[in-house]
């Protein structure tokens, strides 16, 4: 009877946050649970597991599920009494550096709230404002940082360890570190924040010094994270809060670098995502500003600047670089993995930008053009490859057919390869991505193509055999003294083969044949490495494996071009 | 192809420097034309000097000798099994085939005498039944001219002339794989032995492989399935279609049995250097099994 009860009214109580995972399996605890004590099975009919003995669990099963409704407006913020006594849909108004968020358009999730940010009212029969004037002071980071002012945002490293107005409900309770913690990691199968959560633990054991203020930010991150996991997220955000979500949930890192709290976009997505472009921009079909629009500012900015890029006029940006740099291996200096910095490299390009054809300009990669929508290459020898669209004179680089093409289409930072390079690529294939390659190295570069397969060879030999810097090698990439004395020192090393032990072939490769500060370029296949285990955590794995001897510059996930892969670009220490 | 560099008689050092534990007596690069051989069991190299060696080779090499080394490396990667596998693939597309044009044959035929189309279950027979011409006119069908027939003929022709190429193809990978792995066909039979040698990829492929490996090779949608998710894994993949586990009430030990004896037959057939059938042996593994 007592069971029936609890079964029915935990889901009546979840009804308002059904979709949330933990809220969901919380209430399947409490009505499987029998014979457990009455308040733990009651606290998790409440919110999400939360322990809040306060309540007299006895009030909530005398009530009818009817009532439920009306509470559950009462303790939304975003509803407010009118005068007739009703609660109508009315969220509350919130000021961050001038912007004003939560107009009625704005999407707020129900029944949340944050204590910085939102000014509500905090009088009133709502039970949850009520718990938030009570919290504990010290013992939680929150509870410091919450005695601090809130200060207008500044783009330096001191802004870490300042409140954000980001608030975890977690947190809040005095006992929640720990367990949000513990959450957060045991969370690691395929879930973002697992994921990244990992990543900041990864940070903490290599060493590195970081000050107190930072960890607290990170473990206060991860906890956050978690928290928007469980779907209980914040009602309204400020804007770094803001970024710091979306790139919290980003499926792919992406790896700035730190320089005393300045930070620069260099990267195509970076361009995309930073707010100096409008938003009216026009996006390619993968949902990106178009590049070619980035790649105009890009170099326009480079023009400026000749000889180094500045971060100056990129400021705005730099609280979303803040949230972002768990990727960074801080030991490299900022400038050292952006390649031709030569001012006459930038001034080459921008002088010879007028003589494009119709709709083909630069991108920030060397050698990789924008065509409409699309990317491509200048034909080294006139024909199609594999098939592709060919524009005078310019070949379209396929994303769904190149490994490479897609890290490009996805906005990958650098990769390395510009006129005149000395590539080794391993696993050619019939040579759809070789073929772009040798397109950007030119006559002056050479690409060594590397496949162990003699039927791929077969095609690889016949279509190379017009291009004078495709060097065919039939080899197996797991035996690199096999092929050492036809392989030079090179330049880049890009890998594309599935293979299960495939990152440790890859450093293999790079020991042999590398030159130090080369560039080495891991397409991963994940379902190869071990089709039963998540992608992410292999990604992760790999990334822990590479760091070994290399730096890892960049990194990408290739969906939708391909399913569970990853790109990585490194440099060899 | 292969190079080994030699420093002197206890340390080695590949291209790129590193050393390594095992190599020739003396420097041999050779590739193509150029060559540098050096006899230099008293001549220390540092590893900078042996990478120069070879990069000054790979510099100075032309393309068109990497082109040839490469054509010579696909040439004689060319062996039987190789053109076995291809036959065996033909003969499932000429399956395939036949099909689909026995399909659209039957539907033309069916217009001037449908009751002989019916009269046959097997295309192929039908087929050549129609080229034969000796059926019977009472029918219901139309009458066509004789224009219209040789029509339908010249159709027919090419689905009797595919069956006939199926039947040639599948006595030719019989003879080669009888002649290669006598033992193994003996116990596969040449029609689910080419199949598995297709699977595996190679022969070599195919003697490395567990019997696990081999019991369940065609099933690999299956398998995975199974890994990913935890569904039921499969009892057998191709080795299904013989015989005895055809025969069998207990086809998943039935097929476990089967795929160890075709490993060890396969086995003996790959590393024996003439093969040669051996009906003893063969009948010893088979007793349990019958």
């Amino acid at each position: 009877m007592l069971n029936a009860k609890m079964a029915r009214d935990s889901y009546s109580k979840s009804g308002s946050s059904r979709s949330s995972g933990r809220s969901s399996s919380s209430s399947g605890r409490s009505s499987s649970g029998g014979s457990s004590s009455r308040s733990s099975a009651h606290s998790s009919t409440r919110k999400a597991g939360v322990f809040r003995p306060s309540v007299s669990p006895t009030a909530n099963f005398s009530r009818k599920p009817t009532e439920f409704s009306s509470k559950k407006r009462r303790d939304n913020p975003n509803f407010k009494k009118n005068e007739e006594g009703k609660y109508e849909f009315n969220p509350p108004k919130v000021k961050e550096n001038g912007i004003t968020f939560g107009s009625q358009k704005e999407f707020v999730p129900r029944g949340k709230s944050t204590r910085f940010n939102v000014e509500h009212n905090l009088s009133g029969d709502n039970p949850r404002n009520f718990k938030q004037t009570d919290a504990p002071k010290g013992g939680s980071s929150y509870s410091r940082n919450s005695s601090a002012p809130r200060s207008s945002p500044s783009y330096n490293s001191s802004n870490e360890s300042s409140p954000r107005g980001e608030y975890s409900r977690n947190e809040y309770r005095g006992e929640s570190r720990g367990f949000s913690n513990r959450n957060s990691f045991s969370n690691t199968g395929g879930s973002h924040s697992g994921f990244r959560s990992s990543t900041a633990r990864s940070d903490t054991r290599s060493g590195e010094h970081r000050r107190d203020g930072e960890r607290r930010d990170s473990d206060r991150r991860d906890s956050f994270r978690s928290t928007l996991k469980s779907n209980e997220g914040t009602s309204v955000r400020s804007d770094a809060t803001r970024s710091q979500i979306r790139n919290g949930f980003r499926s792919e890192g992406s790896f700035s670098q730190r320089n005393e709290g300045r930070f620069e976009p260099r990267t195509q997505s970076d361009l995309r995502n930073s707010r100096d472009v409008p938003l009216d921009a026009p996006r390619n079909s993968y949902g990106g500003i178009k590049a070619r629009e980035v790649s105009k500012q890009a170099f326009k900015q480079d023009s400026i600047r000749q000889d180094s890029i500045k971060s100056d006029s990129f400021k705005q940006d730099a609280p979303a670089k803040q949230q972002r740099d768990d990727f960074v291996s801080r030991d490299v200096s900022p400038r050292s993995h952006i390649q031709s910095s030569s001012p006459s490299t930038y001034s080459r390009d921008t002088q010879s930008a007028q003589n494009y054809p119709a709709n083909i300009s630069p991108t920030r990669l060397q050698g990789v053009f924008n065509f409409r929508r699309d990317f491509c290459t200048k034909a080294l020898v006139p024909g199609s490859i594999y098939g592709e669209r060919i524009y005078d004179g310019y070949r379209i680089w396929d994303p769904k057919r190149s490994k490479l093409g897609a890290g490009i289409a996805k906005g990958i930072s650098q990769i390395g390869i510009k006129p005149g390079s000395v590539v080794l690529y391993l696993g050619c294939s019939t040579g759809t991505t070789v073929s772009h390659v040798s397109d950007i190295i030119g006559e002056s570069g050479k690409v060594y193509g590397l496949d162990v397969a003699p039927r791929v060879m077969r095609d690889f030999l016949l279509s190379m055999a017009p291009r004078s810097n495709v060097f065919p090698i039939m080899a197996d990439a797991a035996h690199p003294q096999d092929y050492a004395h036809l392989v030079e020192e090179v330049d880049v090393i890009f890998m594309d083969i599935a293979q299960r032990d495939q990152v440790s072939i890859f450093l293999k490769n790079c020991h042999a044949f590398l030159k130090p500060g080369g560039f080495g370029l891991l397409s991963l296949k994940s379902r190869s490495v071990d089709i039963s285990k998540s992608p992410k955590q292999i990604f992760m794995e790999t990334r822990a494996a590479l760091e070994e001897d290399m730096v890892i510059v960049d990194y990408k996930e290739l969906n939708p071009f391909e399913i569970d892969h990853a790109l990585f670009v490194c440099k060899k220490k | 192809m292969k190079v080994a560099i030699t420093v002197n008689s206890k340390e080695h050092y590949f291209a790129d420097g590193r050393k390594v534990d095992t190599a020739p007596s003396q420097i041999d690069v050779a590739l193509g034309s150029t060559s540098v051989t050096a006899a230099s069991r008293d001549v220390l190299l540092q590893p900078s000097e042996v990478h120069a060696i070879v990069t000054q080779i790979t510099q100075n090499t032309p393309k068109d000798v990497y082109y040839a080394a490469v054509s010579s490396q696909i040439r004689s990667s060319v062996t039987w099994d190789t053109l076995v596998m291809q036959a065996t693939k033909s003969i499932d597309e000429a399956d395939v085939s036949i099909n689909l044009l026995s399909k659209r044959l039957r539907e033309w035929f069916e217009w001037h005498n449908p009751e002989f189309s019916r009269s046959f279950s097997s295309h192929e027979e039908f087929a050549i039944a129609v080229i034969a011409g000796v059926y019977p006119q009472t029918t219901m069908g139309a009458d066509v001219s004789e224009a219209d027939l040789s029509a339908i003929f010249a159709l027919a022709t090419q689905v009797g002339s595919l069956s006939t190429y199926k039947d040639q193809t599948r006595e030719y990978i019989d003879k080669i794989l009888r002649v290669h792995a006598p033992n193994f066909t003996e116990v596969a039979g040449s029609a689910v032995g080419a199949k598995l040698l297709t699977s595996a990829g190679s022969f070599r492929r195919l003697a490395m492989l567990p019997a696990s490996t081999i019991q369940l090779l065609g099933a690999e949608k299956a398998l995975f399935r199974h890994l990913k998710t935890g569904s039921k894994s499969p009892k057998y993949g191709l080795i299904y279609q013989h015989n005895f586990v055809q025969r069998s009430r207990k086809k998943g030990t039935t097929a476990r049995s089967l795929a160890n004896i075709l490993t060890v037959c396969i086995r003996k057939d790959y590393f024996t250097q003439n093969p040669i059938l051996e009906t003893q042996f063969v009948e010893g593994l088979l007793t349990k099994l019958r």
